[in-house]
């Protein structure tokens, strides 16, 4: 009877890290959709009303979420600051520290920290391009990803479940 | 005016030598910045290099040396690594900041056919610090006003001699109302935020309680657009010279406002001499001419005349008004 509890709870468990493995992917999804929400409204700050990267930042930021919200407020800060650091690394940096804890991968935050290395670099064009450049790759990786969604949580949830299952198996 | 608000613009080496410095910020009128060479403050109206210290000295040697990499990050600052936002003040060669100041900059200029597309290789920058000195404009108050009317004013002025500064207050004056006439609504096109010196439309600078400003508008279309959108009394505009400026300022006297206005000379000889303003001096479009001369410091008046050219005020018989 003991055993039998065992293995359901170890089954259950399992289980449960699949379907959270699964919510994540759900979670990466709607991280890459406020980013790109997030750098259009940073397009229409630069391209129409050519507001300086700081100021840019701050006005996106009122219509952001948490993280990205923190995430605005502290590079127009450290920008407006003065410390001798260059955009880019402020960028990275703010990066880093705020949008550790969400569910994007390595990859998609290498992506979003390149946008900070040509941001501000040259003319307008170049700001339009690079920013164009980005929200194209971002836009694939969305549309890949939605694609992906369905058969990949269903993956997940079962994997889940069988690597319980042959764990209750292996321990009984 | 605040030390760290300027210094913030500069390295740390500059930074800190501007932060150990004592002095007063509202005299320092200019920082100039140039590659290989050493920084250079004029401060009282005189030279100075800044040492490292913080220290004024007459020793080429002792100042500040900037290099290249320093003009770089000033500029990456005074833009806030922006240099997008700014292309049209680089394309006229300088940028205006927080507070009006002005940032000029030359380096080598990228031409597209005959036009100036940008500046490249900046390697001079020259930050000429916004001053506002409130009630300098008081001893000429009774001169442009006529009758209890204003009249259309030219200030008349050499680089550096304050006829910004002089333009700001009678703005700020008419605005609220003196003791000679109450106030009126004044429409300011500040094409390069040096009266103002607005900084997200707001002006830093007390413009009075009546004024509209137009910031980074051109003068010609911005005084229509005021006239359309703001009916003001009096229409400021700081530094004439293209043609359209004076094409604007024919349909502002036709529309019944009073024009202030400024325009580099030293004298209204110098004034007749541009083929531009000819015309409006001889037709007597403005009914009052501030020339300002400096003599000790900034922002003496040299003489004032009336449309005739009849002197009203004359240095060398009184002493010249400080403004």
């Amino acid at each position: 009877m003991l055993k039998a509890a065992g293995a359901l709870l170890v089954i259950l468990s399992c289980g449960a890290m699949g379907y959270g493995k699964s919510l994540n992917y759900s979670k990466r999804l709607r991280e890459l959709e406020e980013i790109q929400k997030m750098v259009y409204f940073l397009l229409g700050e630069i391209t129409y009303r050519r507001e300086a990267l700081p100021e840019a930042m701050l006005r996106v930021a009122d219509k952001s979420r948490p993280p990205l919200s923190r995430f605005l407020l502290e590079v127009s800060k450290a920008a407006k600051a003065y410390q001798g650091e260059r955009f880019s690394r402020i960028f990275a940096l703010k990066a880093r520290e705020h949008l550790k804890d969400t569910s994007l991968t390595k990859e998609d935050l290498e992506g979003f920290s390149r946008l900070g290395e040509d941001l501000g670099y040259m003319d307008i064009t170049m700001q339009e391009n690079t920013i164009n450049l980005y929200l194209e790759e971002l836009k694939r990786e969305i549309s890949r990803t939605r694609q992906e969604a369905p058969a990949r949580k269903k993956l997940y949830q079962a994997l889940g479940i069988l690597a319980g299952m042959f764990l209750a198996i292996l321990l009984v | 005016m605040k030390q760290e608000e300027i210094a913030k613009l500069f390295p740390a080496h500059i930074r800190q030598a501007l932060l150990a410095a004592h002095f007063d910020m509202e005299q320092v009128y200019e920082i100039r910045l140039r590659v290989n060479a050493p920084l250079i403050l004029i401060y009282q109206g005189k030279e100075y290099f800044l040492t490292r210290e913080g220290e004024f000295s007459r020793e080429e040697s002792q100042g500040c040396f900037v290099k290249a990499e320093d003009l770089k990050e000033t500029l990456e600052y005074v833009s806030s690594y922006s240099m997008y936002a700014f292309e049209e003040e680089i394309r006229q060669g300088f940028i205006t900041i927080q507070g009006g100041h002005r940032v000029g900059i030359a380096g080598k200029t990228v031409l597209e056919g005959d036009r100036i597309k940008s500046v490249k290789y900046i390697s001079y920058i020259n930050l000429r610090l916004s001053h506002q000195i409130k009630g300098c404009a008081s001893p000429i108050l009774p001169y442009i006003i006529k009758n209890g009317r204003i009249c259309h004013t030219l200030i008349i002025s050499p680089p550096r001699c304050g006829k910004t500064t002089l333009l700001r207050d009678l703005i700020r004056q008419v605005s609220t109302g003196s003791s000679y006439m109450p106030g009126v609504s004044v429409g300011v096109v500040d094409e390069r935020s040096e009266i103002g010196g607005s900084y997200q439309g707001i002006p830093q600078n007390d413009l009075g309680i009546r004024t509209d400003v137009l910031d980074c508008c051109p003068k010609a279309e911005g005084m229509m657009m005021l006239i359309r959108s703001m009916s003001p009394e009096v229409v400021a505009v700081d530094e004439l010279g293209d043609y359209e400026d004076i094409h604007a300022i024919e349909s502002v006297i036709h529309c019944g406002c009073k024009l202030f206005a400024t325009v580099h000379g030293s004298s209204i000889e110098d004034i007749k001499g541009k083929p531009l303003m000819q015309r409006l001096v001889r037709e007597r479009i403005f009914e009052r001419y501030i020339v300002l001369h400096y003599q000790d410091r900034a922002g003496r008046v040299k003489a004032i005349f009336d449309e005739r050219g009849t002197s009203l005020f004359d240095w060398k018989r009184k002493q010249g008004i400080l403004c």
